[in-house]
């Protein structure tokens, strides 16, 4: 089936009107498009808001989605074409020193800042990369091999069973513990 | 939340799950916020391998996009499309009913003129068909504005806009011009 093909089962879900694959659409692809969307929009707040919009402007295009292109690939497009309209409509709106501001009242900068410093919405790339790189660092070496030929290499688990030289059923066995392993400390640090 | 369910969100995850057992899976996650979750930090740790992560800070916002999509309606259904091996297919047929339509249309044009008609009774009342006026056009100049205010006036039910008083409405509507 794929990467791809995944996407597309998740995709003809939501066209069939089922709004929770697209949930899980939006935890599968967030973090790649507010990666994406940071190389155009600086300011993080901004960024994760034109990543919202990115969200929902593919869930209101989703309809006309014929799958002639990966879902990513068409995410993509709508992510840079909502990025570069951002910048667009900024390039048009005064500046925040022209704006007449209330002392005391808190701007919707400061507003989006504090709503974005909850612990559970805020975490730090770094310490999710180290957690994750020491989990694989003490993860047997069939596992680790498992895992980074699928994670980091994109091998299907057939490539993986040649490779391996085991059964199809072993490496998804395998990809699974060692996904398993490296959960038990990426959940204790999410929690 | 089994390990059999979270060993198929890995796969899934890989695109290896068959499409009844993903099925099955994803009417489960519907349900099950811990199979939701799992989902999410597996893909955590795939962006995190192949150094997809934002910069700084990896900012969940998909509780912001479901409570933004709260409000929006299910997805509404795929416009009907016609596959690509079809569209040939509609093409002549939409070709083929227009010369249908232009074959008949001219046949009846040409039918003979005034043939009488059976009168219709219905009750007592006896329906006689009007015969159609046809006024043929004989090349002689016409002599426009006489005529048309009387017919602007006497059809103004055709009027686009019938609030409208007084002689406006017919400037818009109503025009002539002389071939030189």
């Amino acid at each position: 089936m794929g990467e791809t093909g995944a996407d597309a089962q998740l995709v003809k879900r939501v066209q069939k009107g089922d709004k929770k694959a697209f949930d899980l659409l939006v935890l599968k692809y967030q973090q790649r498009i507010i990666k994406l969307v940071s190389r155009y929009v600086r300011d993080p707040t901004d960024a994760l808001d034109v990543a919202q919009d990115t969200f929902l402007k593919a869930y209101r295009a989703l309809p006309n989605f014929r799958g002639d292109s990966a879902f990513y690939t068409w995410l993509y497009r709508i992510a840079i074409n909502t990025a570069k309209n951002y910048l667009v409509t900024q390039s048009r709106r005064p500046t925040e020193s022209d704006n007449f501001r209330v002392e005391g009242e808190p701007g919707e900068l400061e507003s989006m800042l504090k709503d974005l410093a909850t612990p559970e919405s805020l975490l730090i790339t770094d310490e999710i990369k180290e957690t994750i790189a020491e989990a694989i660092e003490q993860l047997p070496d069939d596992l680790r091999t498992a895992i980074n030929l699928r994670e980091v290499e994109g091998l299907s688990y057939e490539k993986i069973a040649d490779v391996m030289t085991c059964p199809i059923g072993t490496v998804r066995s395998r990809i699974f513990r060692a996904r398993e392993a490296i959960d038990h400390r990426l959940k204790a640090l999410l929690e | 939340m089994s390990s059999e369910r979270r060993e198929q969100i890995s796969a899934l995850l890989d695109g290896e799950l068959s499409e009844r057992e993903a099925g099955q899976l994803l009417i489960e996650m519907r349900t099950d916020p811990d199979l939701t979750s799992a989902w999410s930090r597996y893909h955590l740790m795939g962006d995190a391998l192949c150094q997809r992560l934002p910069d700084t800070a990896c900012p969940d916002i998909s509780r912001r996009v479901s409570l933004a999509l709260e409000h929006e309606p299910a997805c509404p259904p795929m416009r009907f499309r016609l596959q690509s091996r079809w569209k040939p297919a509609a093409g002549v047929a939409v070709a083929a009913a227009l010369a249908g339509v232009g074959f008949f249309g001219l046949n009846r044009n040409q039918l003979p003129e005034q043939e009488a008609q059976p009168a219709t009774t219905i009750g007592s009342v006896e329906f006689r068909p009007l015969p159609i006026a046809t006024v043929k056009w004989n090349g002689q100049p016409v002599d426009a504005s006489s005529r048309l205010s009387a017919y602007i006036v006497n059809h103004q039910q055709f009027n686009s806009s019938p609030q409208t008083q007084g002689l406006t409405p017919y400037f818009r509507v109503v025009t002539h011009e002389t071939q030189p």
